[in-house]
């Protein structure tokens, strides 16, 4: 049994809203390891992109312990789960999220200069993960000169270039034909045997399929785990 | 960094150019403001200078037909050698006194009509004028009436061959030898204001008392024997002092008639720097306004950006930028376009300034610090205003923004 890279214990998260307190992670226990390949399912509204971006550093739990790495995420300033986001999380979106003033390579160049990474390292591995998404002869393109599929790739490439250990992906396929998500999927299987842990949000079981454990969320709980 | 920065201004670039139009508004004024305010205080320290920061002058002043009745009651008959030998006298802060007296004869034979004067022999020395050929007036020409005389350069070349050392030239009805010409006086003075120096260029100088006596009309009896009195004083700390001493004799010889005014350089120029404080403060403001309302402009701007761009602030974030980075990001956005406006506005003052120069023939002087007060400011402003806008965006809630549409 490989140590756990993520612990999360009884997470919860409420929001806000005016004068009522709405809970939307209601005790999450979950453990990841380095060789997890999670799709999380469920509902809208059930909290999966919530329960994403609490791992993701993004968003802080109302109350629980996460530990990544053994250390408690709660707790640490600003700029060290900047750093940690940068170096060892990378995020895919639904909408593709490249920004449109730069090309693909500076698109993907992008956490390497939030990680303070030396530039030469930089342009070598980035132009290593776009070489491996398939996008060498569109590296100079802007997003808005890219179809879909290609930002996509694009978007995956920045989001693994810095080796991350974790990929966090939100609905990666659901701005794409089948055919293409399956292309985008097949992408992070490789990345998976690559040695990255991947936990996917999704509705569609299709793409679930591609994981190896898939949890069904509802109401803020896990309320099934298949592996 | 930079270079992405100034890609996102170029994403809007009607937008950005609209935004900057205050600071480039504002930077020209203050160009604009301090150029033409170094150009008129030089002009006025180099007119004092040449009138002499020692010096102290009398000079008469035409009266009414009302205080020429009062005049003559009282037999005050206007300046004289003997007030030029009082002064002398009767202050002891006194150095020197030289006199001038402006004739109204002229120059025969030439076809110009420069203008002539009669002076002390210590004319020369106390204005500092230069001579270039020959020799000035002395004491002896004065004792002796030697018909010499000394010319201006314009003056000089203007009679062409018969402007040379030795030639004579006709005043009325006398032959003067030319015993010495005077070198340019660098700078074009238009004689105007009551500081103005004399414009040597354009006179001849002959010694006092070799002048024909002007006819004895009516109207020219009343006129004063000199037309003014330079005292120079031992030294600069005095000159103050030594201008009320010089005022009260003045009064008693002239029995309280006002037919003279005591001009001092000192004062005037102290009298100037008073202006142009007082002219550079309200410029300065102007300046400042514009450049606050610029501001306000750019900050606007960078508001709408961030609201616009706020999708763009989540991502960053989610890549691993720290709320730090995000404010440096905006802040170099905005810096970069009061800096443009900045530059802009240098030009477009540096351009202002040489029109205004060319068509209201005002001097002014671009100085290096006409051009970095402004660029500093540009910066300030930048930083300032882009302050807020860029922490709103630092604190933005990374799942808000990501969220956002």
């Amino acid at each position: 049994m490989t140590p756990d890279l993520i612990i999360l214990a009884q997470i919860t998260k409420q929001y806000q809203m005016g004068a009522v307190q709405i809970p939307v992670l209601q005790g999450i226990d979950l453990r990841i390891h380095q060789n997890d390949f999670i799709a999380i399912m469920g509902p809208s509204g059930s909290g999966k992109s919530t329960l994403l971006h609490i791992i993701g550093c993004l968003d802080r739990p109302t109350s629980g312990t996460y530990l990544l790495e053994g250390k408690s995420m709660p707790d640490v300033s600003d700029k060290e789960s900047s750093r940690i986001r940068a170096t060892h999380i990378g995020f895919v979106f639904q909408k593709f999220n490249l920004i449109p003033t730069l090309n693909v390579m500076e698109n993907v160049e992008l956490p390497f200069l939030y990680a303070d990474i030396d530039v030469e390292i930089a342009k070598k591995q980035a132009s290593e993960a776009i070489h491996r998404v398939g996008l060498t002869d569109r590296i100079y393109h802007k997003p808005s000169e890219l179809s879909g599929g290609e930002m996509q790739r694009a978007a995956i490439a920045r989001a693994v270039a810095i080796r991350p250990k974790i990929i966090l992906a939100d609905e990666p396929t659901g701005n794409l034909d089948s055919k293409t998500g399956r292309e985008i999927l097949r992408l992070f299987e490789e990345f998976h045997s690559h040695g990255a842990a991947i936990i996917m949000v999704t509705h569609d079981k299709e793409v679930a399929s591609f994981a190896k454990t898939i949890i069904y969320l509802k109401d803020g709980k896990i309320e099934d785990k298949i592996s | 960094m930079m270079k992405i920065s100034f890609r996102s201004l170029l994403q809007h670039k009607l937008r950005a150019s609209l935004s900057i139009f205050g600071i480039i508004c504002g930077v020209m004024a203050f160009l604009t403001m301090i150029s033409i305010g170094e150009g008129a205080r030089e002009k006025i320290i180099h007119q004092i200078e040449q009138l002499g920061i020692k010096n102290i002058y009398v000079r008469a002043v035409a009266l009414t037909e009302d205080q020429k009745l009062r005049a003559d009651e009282h037999l005050s008959k206007g300046l004289s050698v003997y007030d030029a030998d009082r002064i002398r006298s009767g202050c002891r802060y006194i150095r020197d006194v030289g006199y001038l007296k402006e004739l109204k004869q002229s120059l025969r034979d030439s076809g110009i009509s420069p203008q002539i004067v009669a002076i002390s022999s210590n004319y020369a020395q106390l204005l500092n004028i230069s001579i270039a050929q020959g020799r000035f007036i002395r004491d002896s020409d004065i004792r002796y009436k030697s018909l010499i005389c000394v010319a201006g350069d314009e003056v000089a070349k203007s009679l062409g061959a018969k402007g040379k050392l030795g030639s004579h030239i006709r005043i009325e009805d006398q032959l003067f030898k030319i015993v010495g010409i005077l070198s340019r006086s660098d700078k074009e003075i238009k004689q105007s204001s009551v500081m103005s120096a004399r414009n040597h260029n354009q006179m001849i100088f002959i010694p006092a008392g070799t002048q024909q006596p002007e006819a004895q009309t009516a109207q020219k009896k009343n006129e004063a024997e000199l037309t003014e009195i330079v005292a120079q004083t031992i030294n600069t700390d005095v000159v103050v002092k030594a201008g009320s001493i010089i005022a009260r004799i003045l009064d008693v010889s002239h029995k309280n008639i006002d037919d003279y005014q005591i001009v001092i350089p000192q004062e005037l120029l102290r009298q100037a720097e008073k202006t142009q404080s007082t002219f550079n403060i309200t410029l300065g403001a102007i300046a400042g306004i514009s450049l606050l309302v610029g501001g306000v402009g750019i900050m606007n701007i960078m508001l709408a950006t961030v609201t616009e761009r706020t999708k763009e602030i989540g991502v960053r974030r989610a890549i691993g930028a720290t709320q730090q980075d995000i404010v440096v990001q905006f802040l170099t956005e905005s810096v970069m376009l009061t800096v443009i406006g900045g530059i802009a506005g240098i030009g477009i003052g540096a351009a202002a300034v040489r029109i205004v120069s060319a068509f209201a023939g005002w001097d002014t002087a671009v100085t290096l610090f006409a051009i970095a007060v402004p660029l500093l400011m540009s910066v300030l402003v930048g930083i300032f205003f882009g302050l807020y806008p860029a922490f709103r965006a630092a604190k933005m809630d990374p799942v808000a923004a990501l969220r956002h549409e």
